[in-house]
């Protein structure tokens, strides 16, 4: 890629997500859905939440048919429509997801790598949510319709608060994505593979 | 235009050797009197046109007391007027006191987490690697790194942070080696 073609196709985003409104709730924050014709490299990628407490966040790829369903609300997330409608730990918009796939580390709270603030909100920890130590996810590339979703393990013992996510994104157009990574020609279809090897048969 | 530059133009499908004759080392060194307000030092913008690439990136500590360092990607807009001050001062990019995060605008570069992450704490001149990739930054964006404890605002001993770097600037005409995307 040439150079002026990267400095015009870097975005910087920040999204907010909803306030939570009491402890029951945890925090999420969800990325507007890539535009059709686009593609989205993450170059960077980060979470912060308000909440003072040690909690595991963790940022997930969510496929075009459920990013339809998730809005930053203002007040009152979603519960149920994204998350599963069973709460185990007693509390709304717990994981796991209807459908989603790991984009950061994996692990509960106890990993330090993404475990978010420490100290209350004068001393918010940002997580980096985008090392790319796997060369999958050097690769990887959210195609037009999906859509980025951070959330909390817990929002840690209450009160009302948020989640910021930001990124630093290479959006390239389709005709701009190398061959290599562009999807596969559809397979051809039964009817006419048939046709094509019984045809010459007497 | 150099060899290597024209290597590239013609040739992006690998990193030729000769790109990394131009590796720069680049120190910034931030306001060193830290009592009051947390210390931070900020880099220079990428300069129009170009697109740095930092291949190495780190950042020290004199004092002894340990504490984690971030590394943020600050864009342009937010990251313009922000500078190294030469006094204890606030930098309007922090939003809570004394220079604490969150900051306005940003993305984090280094190993993320709370406190308590053992690869980032700095003391006693010892360096923390700020990113565990290599990092590309496009014209205008900026690299902040800053100190961040849960201890109270008033350091017992003058303190500052010193960021270093060594990276390729990339010319507008030229190509991004893949291993770099």
């Amino acid at each position: 890629m040439k150079v002026s073609d990267f400095n015009g196709n870097v975005l910087f985003r920040n999204w907010r997500g909803q306030v939570t409104p009491d402890a029951t709730w945890r925090p999420y924050v969800i990325s507007e859905a890539v535009p059709q014709g686009w593609r989205w490299k993450i170059l960077a990628a980060s979470l912060f939440s308000t909440f003072g407490t040690n909690e595991a966040v963790w940022l997930f790829a969510i496929p075009p048919q459920l990013a339809k369903l998730i809005q930053n609300q203002t007040i009152g997330p979603a519960d149920g429509s994204f998350f599963a409608p069973t709460t185990g730990g007693g509390l709304h918009n717990e994981p796991p997801l209807k459908g989603a796939v790991l984009l950061s580390e994996g692990g509960n709270t106890g990993n330090n790598d993404i475990g978010s603030g420490f100290g209350g909100l004068s001393n918010d920890s940002s997580i980096n949510v985008a090392i790319r130590r796997n060369r999958a996810f050097k690769k990887f590339e959210l195609d037009s319709g999906w859509a980025l979703l951070g959330f909390q393990a817990s929002n840690g013992g209450g009160g009302t608060g948020q989640m910021v996510l930001s990124a630093m994104i290479l959006q390239k157009h389709f005709a701009d994505v190398p061959p290599d990574v562009v999807q596969p020609a559809a397979p051809i279809a039964p009817a006419f593979y048939f046709a094509k090897v019984y045809a010459a048969t007497p | 235009m150099s060899t290597a530059a024209s290597v590239l133009v013609n040739d992006a499908s690998s990193t030729p050797a000769s790109v990394f004759s131009r590796l720069q080392f680049i120190r910034k060194v931030g306001f060193q009197g830290f009592v009051l307000n947390k210390a931070f030092v900020i880099s220079d913008a990428v300069p129009k046109g170009k697109v740095r690439a930092i291949l190495a990136i780190s950042a020290f500590r004199l004092a002894a007391a340990g504490r984690i360092l971030h590394f943020f990607a600050i864009p342009p807009g937010i990251g313009d007027p922000i500078v190294n001050p030469t006094t204890d001062t606030t930098s309007p990019i922090f939003l809570a006191a004394n220079n604490n995060p969150p900051i306005s605008a940003g993305v984090l570069i280094s190993v993320g987490g709370n406190s308590s992450v053992p690869e980032m704490q700095a003391a006693s001149s010892a360096s923390v690697n700020g990113s565990p990739d290599n990092a590309l930054l496009p014209e205008g964006w900026k690299v902040l790194c800053f100190v961040d404890s849960g201890e109270g605002v008033t350091n017992p001993t003058a303190d500052g942070i010193t960021l270093d770097m060594a990276v390729i600037d990339f010319d507008y005409c030229e190509c991004l080696p893949d291993g770099l995307l």
